[in-house]
């Protein structure tokens, strides 16, 4: 998926950020070069006036050193007066060695007294001539002169000033030029060494927009021509990963189209089960209802026969007696004495059971609690789970082996509800043997360490596969759904185990059997809801 | 009456140091006072050693701060006191018994007034010497600047001798070397050639150049007294010797020791003079000589 790309501003370009820069640099570059320029020149040529006015002076003081000994102010008139002639020179002045000004010559109008530039020049006597004294020993003394007076020179600025201002507006465009011949000359040159960046940028461009097929002109061999073959081989990567990703993309939504569809299958199935499970609940409901009524008759009838045998007993005990033994339904009456005391007490029994058996599976198909009851003997679980596993007369050729523990204590739990569980896990078991032979043991054992009754089932058939066997207790997992099954059997017993406050275990390996074992404590606490 | 013999050794040796009394009051002949140490006296002192051994003492002024010539003579007593220079010459000025010879001095004669017992060499060559220059050089008017006061003598003697060289002296006077300026340009177109005399007045450092400056502007020769106005545009000198000129004092001193009664305290001429040109100059101005 490409990502969102950025509109990229001239500012942010990498052209427009190297010319900024360099222009910049330039500028910096130039404002300094020319500044230090004028001022260097500024104060060149100010030296060169202050110089230039020394030298006036010197010349002037050379000139009027015979003079101005002599005193003579006409000539020092004339010679201030040639000075003076210049029109720089605004005042001139020449002063003996007591202080006396001899000449003096100011022109009016003159510049301001800052806007000049004065210097004043000591007159001396020639050093290199010699006094008498010292020329008749021809050792002369060196000395600089002795004082005569001096020479004051007033030099104006204007034409300095205007020197400057126009020295600085030349500098100032020589400088601007300068600067914008740089600065095309430097956009031209960027513009020749960033084409092969931009080239390449654009290309990345692109490619970021997701163009994978896209390929960047690679035209030099410099840095971002590497960088644009390296750019394609990166491309040319992600269009094959792209084709990759893609080809993967399609097997997985095809994957996940038949395994949603086999899901939905599966889901359906439960569904029709779980319609089904309903429609048997309420077959249930009205199979308890109308076997109820005819049950509950032939309960009251065989009450009414156990008691009327109870009462015809020692009339017929005392016929026996008088009249000598007979046959009462083709037994003798001895032995039919206890065999309709025993059908009677059956047929109590067993309506009495069926009774049990309607109410409970009226309670769980309405969902009603169940208590927990003391006394509970789990070999009369187990022996009644038999019973049942026997009148359903799905055991075919197998054979199961009860293995009763005597001493085994009675626990806390619901019989019925026990009978239920041993009854799915040999139905379970059953149906794990192979063409339906094969013998399944079931015993109960008492673990005195942990107090606890152990019910374990264990047949040698197919075994359970590990990828199964986490789902053993799941509702609606079944692995014989197509035949009947209802995926809740395990689910229910598991259930009501833990309603004991027991566990429930299985261990099976494929082809060697499963054991499944069922531990109860012997003493719960509280009530299975 | 005869008198024993140690008496009369003891006589004789009294006698004797008697007689070297003088002799140790006296330890040498002249004192020599220099206002500095220089080249030129060097000179001047080397031609005096040269000629006659005149036991000496040498004193250089500049030496000391303050040099009391006076207690000096008093206490060494020389015979005479040779001085060389200026400076060296007003040191003696409070001298009144011990004869003074001058050498190097240009001041000699305004000090004869205050030291009656002065004498010495004269710093001017004699002007005849200049005269027969000028005669050579064939200029006829001849200026020259001097101070009344101190070189009237030799211009008076110069003048007298000018008519014999055929030359004229065209002379001005300056009392004051600030007249030097003036005085020149009053000589424009006046004068063939300048003579610079030694005067302090007339020529000063701060003046010499003024000489020159004519000569240039004029394009007369300026012949001069010093070598050190050669180099400055001087066409001619007449130097003195200074070798000689000590060699000249020596014989001066000579005299005085021999006999300081016929000390007669004049002045003489410098007898040794060297003629020096410059050659460049004197192209320049066009004088064939």
């Amino acid at each position: 998926m490409a990502l969102p790309v950025p509109p990229i501003h001239f500012r942010a370009s990498f052209r427009f950020k190297l010319f900024a820069l360099f222009t910049l640099l330039t500028a910096i570059g130039t404002i300094l070069c020319i500044s230090l320029f004028i001022i260097t020149e500024i104060r060149m040529q100010r030296r060169m006036v202050v110089d230039r006015v020394h030298l006036l002076a010197t010349h002037l003081a050379d000139s009027v050193r015979l003079p101005l000994y002599a005193e003579n102010r006409d000539i020092l008139k004339l010679l201030a007066e040639d000075s003076a002639r210049n029109p720089e020179i605004h005042a001139v002045a020449i002063t003996s060695q007591d202080g006396t000004i001899l000449a003096e010559l100011h022109k009016p109008d003159g510049p301001r007294h800052e806007d000049l530039i004065s210097d004043t020049v000591e007159v001396r006597s020639n050093p290199l001539t010699t006094s008498p004294e010292e020329a008749i020993t021809g050792d002369s003394i060196p000395q600089s002169g002795s004082l005569i007076g001096s020479v004051h020179l007033e030099h104006d600025t204007i034409k300095l000033a205007r020197w400057i201002r126009q020295m600085i507006w030349t500098s100032v465009l020589l400088a601007l030029s300068f600067w914008l011949t740089v600065s095309l000359l430097s956009y031209l040159a960027l513009r020749q060494v960033t084409s092969s960046f931009m080239t390449l940028m654009s290309g990345i461009q692109i490619v970021r927009k997701g163009d994978y097929s896209y390929r960047i002109a690679v035209k030099r061999d410099d840095e971002p021509g590497r960088a644009a073959t390296a750019v394609n081989e990166l491309a040319a990567s992600l269009q094959e990963r792209e084709r990759e990703n893609q080809r993967l993309q399609e097997e997985l939504v095809n994957t996940m189209r038949l395994e949603v569809q086999e899901e939905k299958r599966q889901i359906m199935a439960k569904l029709i089960q779980t319609n089904r499970m309903t429609s048997l609940g309420l077959l249930i409901s009205s199979i308890a209802h109308n076997i109820n009524t005819p049950n509950g008759a032939i309960k009251l009838a065989a009450q009414h026969l156990a008691g009327s045998w109870r009462d015809a007993l020692p009339i017929l005990e005392h016929v026996t007696k008088e009249e000598g033994d007979f046959t009462l339904g083709g037994l003798p009456f001895g032995v039919a004495q206890g065999e309709i005391r025993g059908a009677s007490q059956s047929i109590l029994n067993n309506a009495e059971r069926v009774e049990r058996v309607i109410q409970d599976l009226r309670a769980y198909n309405l969902g009603e609690r169940n208590e927990l009851s003391p006394g509970v003997s789990v070999n009369r679980v187990v022996r009644e789970a038999l019973t049942i596993i026997r009148a359903h007369g799905r055991q075919g050729e197998i054979t199961i082996a009860p293995a009763l523990a005597s001493d085994l204590p009675d626990i806390t739990g619901n019989q019925y509800q026990l009978e239920q569980v041993v009854v799915n896990l040999l139905l379970n078991a059953i149906q794990a043997m192979p063409n339906n032979q094969g013998s399944i043991s079931v015993r109960t054992e008492f673990a005195a360490e942990t107090a606890e009754v152990w019910i374990i089932v264990t047949d040698h058939g197919e075994g359970i596969p590990p990828e199964i066997r986490k789902h053993l207790f799941e509702a609606f997992f079944s692995t014989r759904i197509d035949k009947g099954g209802s995926g809740l059997g395990l689910y229910i017993s598991n259930f009501i185990v833990s309603e004991h406050k027991g566990r429930l275990t299985i261990d099976s390996e494929p082809g060697s059997g499963t054991v499944v074992a069922v531990h109860l404590p012997v003493a719960v606490t509280g009530s299975a809801t | 009456m005869r008198l024993p013999i140690y008496r009369r050794g003891l006589t004789v040796l009294l006698v004797c140091l008697a007689l070297l009394i003088p002799c140790l009051a006296q330890a040498y002949d002249a004192l020599i006072l220099l206002s500095r140490r220089d080249a030129g006296y060097d000179e001047v002192l080397r031609g005096f050693r040269a000629t006659r051994t005149i036991s000496q003492r040498v004193l250089i002024l500049s030496d000391y701060s303050e040099a009391d010539i006076v207690r000096i003579v008093r206490e060494d007593r020389p015979g005479v006191v040779l001085t060389m220079g200026d400076k060296a010459l007003a040191a003696a000025r409070g001298l009144r018994q011990t004869p003074v010879v001058a050498v190097m001095s240009l001041g000699i004669r305004e000090r004869r007034n205050n030291l009656p017992n002065l004498s010495g060499v004269d710093m001017f060559a004699p002007p005849e010497q200049f005269l027969r220059l000028f005669q050579d050089m064939k200029k006829r008017r001849i200026g020259v600047l001097y101070d009344p006061v101190r070189c009237a003598w030799y211009l008076r003697r110069a003048q007298q001798l000018a008519q014999q060289y055929g030359v004229r002296l065209v002379v001005r006077e300056t009392p004051e070397p600030r007249d030097v300026m003036g005085q020149l340009d009053s000589l424009k177109g006046e004068v063939d050639a300048l003579w610079m005399l030694p005067d302090l007045t007339a020529v000063t450092r701060e003046s010499a150049e003024m000489y020159f400056q004519f000569s240039q502007k004029e394009q007369v020769p300026v012949v001069s007294f010093a070598g050190a106005y050669l180099t400055l545009g001087a066409a001619a000198i007449v130097e003195i010797n200074r070798v000689e000129l000590g060699r000249q004092a020596a014989e001066l001193i000579s005299g005085i020791l021999t006999d300081p009664a016929k000390s007669d305290h004049s002045f003489v001429y410098p007898e040794g003079t060297t003629l020096k040109t410059n050659p460049n100059v004197l192209k320049r101005l066009g004088i064939d000589f």
